[in-house]
């Protein structure tokens, strides 16, 4: 074991601990992101470059974004409204009782897990083996790399439901939202709230990127299926082309329309298209016929690119935001640490 | 004590890794009274998971691509997880609930 | 036949998505009579020839994903598209009121039902996360729905505690496959031994789905979400959703890896339900609110499905046999007697208008049917004769006889007259003659829905033989 793994673990415990322990939510945010980009370097330790590119895309990144868009619509919030007199009376005797819960959940787990582990040590390892399974099929799977091999076919049914999973994220997202839309009256501007002049410099910047993003998403979206690399890592790279966007002022997906909901649903639609069609022929369900796996691979993945990114964006641009009074708007990017928080956020 | 020695590797230093994290983001979670701390929270226990569940198949047969795909699905399971949480907790926020 | 069963939700949800002004509400009932259809079909298969399995993908398991379809999974099909389906004619009535709601309702209706399929018919550990992912992020929308401060609430604590649950168990399913190299329940039953990870492995799921089954004392978030959401979720929550982690830790205690437990641990769970039993019923009684206190009446009843731990493992096949029985009886007829009380009193509460006990002065004459669904079910959920409730408890209390248990024969037979405590307190309320409200009429449809699902309640007294039977193809179960 070298001494860079010692470091880089003993950097991720000490980030996490400072998640923890900083009162600020911006501190902890801004730690919990080195946290995720110390997390992509240790998966590239443990051979894992897959994980790595998807942590450092959609753990650190995406989740960064929402997060830091949130503390944005947290921060305004609370000037809307008269500054809060701080009535978050911390209570004792419930705060105490969580103390010694935690304490005792955290001694049974540790306790717990570090049992299996030094058990572990002393063990053979087991007599199965998916390691040489995956090597032994993966001729058959249409793609050479294992990982895509794992996700888009020996587990597809996984994979299908997990991208039913981030449907209905979404889905809630937008009922969440609409409903303000539609209760709130004609002057509300929420949803159609243009953001505040970006500076010339930024839009330059997103007009130059944005392209680099897409070509860099399609290629990660086609290297998946021979080395690291494919349709979730590629689709939050849309959704992050997405986001530079709107901060460019180039307003995608703001609304809720029909071609909205299409793209949202696509990737699940074609996928399921394939894995009932060879039903007809009387083959298991996500079965893929025989020479046709690559491509349909391909497909699929190119389908549910499209539709992660569309929904991690649409997660991104449909969270519930406040209603902003015009003079308040104007006032909010002058504000010292809060202008870099907003960035996110329609102002 | 040899034996630890022995056994050693670098999977298996991540599996423990995990393992702290998960017990250290457990207790925060329970005891944090914000709820976006508690987000946080819960996605350095799921990091801390995924760290054990990659760390400790791999030291016992080294690479392996099945746990990377798990952790892959779970690492998109989170994320959704966490926007989802965003979306419920700023609703909540803007009808005048504590964050 | 098994994947339709994962097929059909997921086009409807799909469909319901992509073209909310469509009438989804119309074509969800031949949606849902076509699933019933299917598993019934699937039941019939399993009675004629057996437990069967599906490699998904043509890959057979270790590499693959297995779904795997026994006479405990079919009964649980079934019951589920049964209950959607009442639930569901139940929902086109009650949501009209709510223009909004109703057009995120049916979608999320889809995936919680493609999510409980997946899970009854799952044979995979990892695969069950993300079902389970699927079912928790589906029932906290719904939870979330009418988006008052109060439900959003409800749904963010029922949100985390559904995600620690989850964390807990997918650590548990880290560690197993770190021991044993495959995902595979059926394998890793064939393999099991009682070293230290899968009992640490054990340990750690198990505590997560206690959660997730909000188990006593880990119940906190279910009332709020329970009694906060609208009557035909909490129906669903109630009726379907708690029962599904319950399902996997069945699966896991008794068919995964049953040397690795021990007799003392299945009483520290049998212990937690008696804990449920006692606090549940107690929290009931105290409620001013009828929907809160139906909520804490699930949380009392879920202590019930606990007994089967202490009088299953280390006793003897008999009792075993019994225990297994009654549990089984005990889902169903809780299954259907709650979603039928929820119902039933989303009923009396539209026509009054009003939530409170106090409130329901009067609904025995003007609101007659909705109160009769409402005591049909209490029967069952007391455990009186004829009753689904009844056999249930008459099945635990002989196999807690029989293992000579009888502490669990005290908390199975008192619990029953708790429950006729805090039932009675609406009771007494309901026949006084003065009315405080005005009542508003409701749709016939209502009284008929709640009155199906409370007369299945009692109807399983008569026919309990029908999922028993089914049960004796389980795997692993039969003796």
């Amino acid at each position: 074991m070298m001494w860079f793994d010692l470091a880089l673990g003993l950097g991720l415990i000490i980030a996490a601990i400072g998640v923890f322990r900083s009162e600020d939510l911006f501190r902890a945010v801004v730690l919990f992101v080195t946290f995720g980009i110390l997390l992509a370097l240790t998966w590239l330790r443990l051979q894992a470059p897959d994980l790595a590119l998807a942590e450092a895309a959609i753990g650190a990144g995406i989740t960064g974004v929402l997060l830091l868009d949130t503390l944005g619509v947290f921060r305004q919030h609370e000037q809307d409204i008269n500054p809060r007199s701080s009535s978050q009376l911390p209570d004792i005797s419930r705060q105490w009782a969580a103390n010694v819960l935690a304490l005792i959940a955290c001694i049974s787990a540790a306790g717990l897990l570090a049992w299996s582990l030094f058990n572990t040590l002393k063990m053979p390892a087991p007599h199965h083996n998916l390691v040489t399974v995956v090597e032994a099929n993966i001729a058959y799977s249409g793609v050479s790399h294992g990982i895509t091999a794992v996700l888009l076919n020996f587990r597809s049914y996984d994979t299908l439901l997990e991208v039913a999973v981030l449907l209905v994220a979404i889905v809630i997202g937008i009922g969440l939202r609409e409903r303000v839309t539609t209760s709130a009256n004609a002057t509300s501007d929420e949803g159609q709230s243009k953001l505040s002049e970006p500076p010339a410099l930024l839009t330059s910047l997103v007009r130059l990127l944005l392209p680099l993003l897409l070509i860099t998403a399609i290629f990660v979206l086609w290297a998946g299926s021979t080395r690291p690399g494919g349709a979730f890592q590629a689709g939050a790279l849309i959704a992050a082309a997405g986001v530079l966007a709107r901060l460019g002022q180039i307003d995608i997906a703001a609304r809720v329309t029909t071609i909205l909901r299409l793209g949202l649903t696509l990737g699940v639609f074609i996928f399921l298209i394939v894995a009932v069609s060879p039903m007809l022929t009387g083959k298991p369900f996500l079965t893929y016929p025989a020479g046709w796996e690559g491509t349909l691979i391909l497909l699929i993945e190119f389908m549910l690119t499209i539709s992660i990114g569309l929904i991690l964006l649409s997660l991104f641009i449909q969270a519930p935001r406040p209603r902003i009074p015009a003079p308040v708007r104007n006032a909010i990017p002058a504000t010292g640490p809060n202008a870099e928080t907003n960035k996110g956020g329609d102002q | 004590m040899t034996l630890w020695l022995e056994a050693f590797n670098t999977d298996f230093w991540y599996a423990i890794v995990g393992a702290v994290l998960l017990v250290l983001a457990l207790g925060a979670f329970i005891t944090s009274r914000q709820l976006i701390k508690k987000l946080l929270a819960f996605n350095i226990m799921g990091s801390g998971v995924f760290l054990i569940m990659v760390g400790l198949a791999q030291y016992q047969h080294g690479p392996d691509s099945v746990p990377q795909a798990l952790v892959l699905t779970g690492i998109v399971v989170a994320v959704a997880a966490t926007a989802l949480a965003l979306v419920l907790i700023r609703k909540f926020v803007l009808k005048g609930g504590q964050p | 036949m098994i994947p339709l069963l994962l097929i059909i939700p997921l086009v409807f949800a799909l469909l319901s998505v992509l073209l909310p002004r469509l009438p989804i509400k119309a074509i969800a009932i031949p949606g849902l009579v076509l699933q019933l259809i299917a598993s019934i079909q699937l039941s019939v298969h399993t009675y004629k020839h057996g437990a069967s399995d599906y490699a998904l993908g043509s890959w057979e398991a270790p590499l693959g994903i297995a779904l795997h379809a026994n006479g405990f999974t079919v009964t649980l099909l079934t019951l589920t598209a049964f209950i959607a389906i009442v639930c569901a004619v139940y929902a086109l009535i009650y949501l009209k009121r709510y223009e909004h709601e109703q057009r995120y309702f049916w979608p999320l209706f889809w995936f919680l039902l493609a999510s409980l399929n997946g899970i009854w018919l799952s044979g995979d550990l990892f695969n069950l996360y993300v079902g389970l992912e699927l079912l928790t992020f589906s029932a906290v929308g719904m939870v979330a729905l009418t988006a008052n401060k109060a439900s959003l609430q409800a749904a963010i604590r029922y949100l985390f505690a559904a995600l620690l649950g989850s964390l807990g168990y997918l650590a548990g399913v880290a560690l197993l496959y770190g021991q044993y190299g495959t995902l595979s329940i059926q394998e890793i039953a064939l393999i099991s031994t009682s070293d230290a990870p899968t009992q640490v492995a054990l340990a750690l799921m198990t505590v997560g789905l206690l959660m997730k089954t909000a188990i006593f004392p880990l119940h906190y978030w279910l009332p709020p979400a329970h009694g906060g959401a609208l009557a035909p979720v909490s129906a669903l929550l109630s009726a379907l959703v708690v029962k599904a982690s319950f399902y996997i830790l069945a699966v896991l205690w008794l068919q995964l890896a049953p040397d690795a437990i021990s007799p003392a641990a299945a009483q520290v769970l049998g212990a937690l339900g008696a804990g449920a039993i006692l606090w549940g019923s107690w929290c009931a009684f105290r409620q001013p609110d009828i929907k809160m206190l139906v909520a804490y009446s699930t949380v009392a009843q879920l202590g019930y499905l606990m007994f089967v731990f202490p009088l299953s493992i280390g006793t003897s096949a008999a009792a075993a046999e019994l225990a297994w029985q009654g549990t089984v009886l005990h889902l169903l007829a809780h299954a259907f007697a709650k979603a039928a009380m929820f119902l039933s009193v989303g009923t009396l509460v539209l026509a009054i208008g009003h939530q409170g006990i106090k409130d329901l002065a009067g609904v025995s004459h003007r609101v007659p049917l909705a109160l009769f669904s409402f005591g049909l079910s209490a029967v069952s959920l007391m455990g009186l004769p004829p009753s689904g409730g009844f056999n249930a408890k008459w099945l635990l209390l002989q196999s807690a006889l029989s293992s000579g248990q009888w502490w669990w024969f005290i908390f199975i037979l008192g619990g029953g007259l708790l429950t006729a405590a805090y039932v009675f307190r609406v009771f007494s309320v309901s026949f006084i003659e003065e009315a405080r409200h005005k009542f508003a009429p409701t749709h016939w449809l209502l009284d008929v829905s709640a009155l199906t699902l409370a007369a299945a309640a009692i109807l399983l007294g008569f026919v309990s033989q029908w999922p028993l039977t089914l049960m004796e193809l389980v795997p692993g179960v039969q003796s």
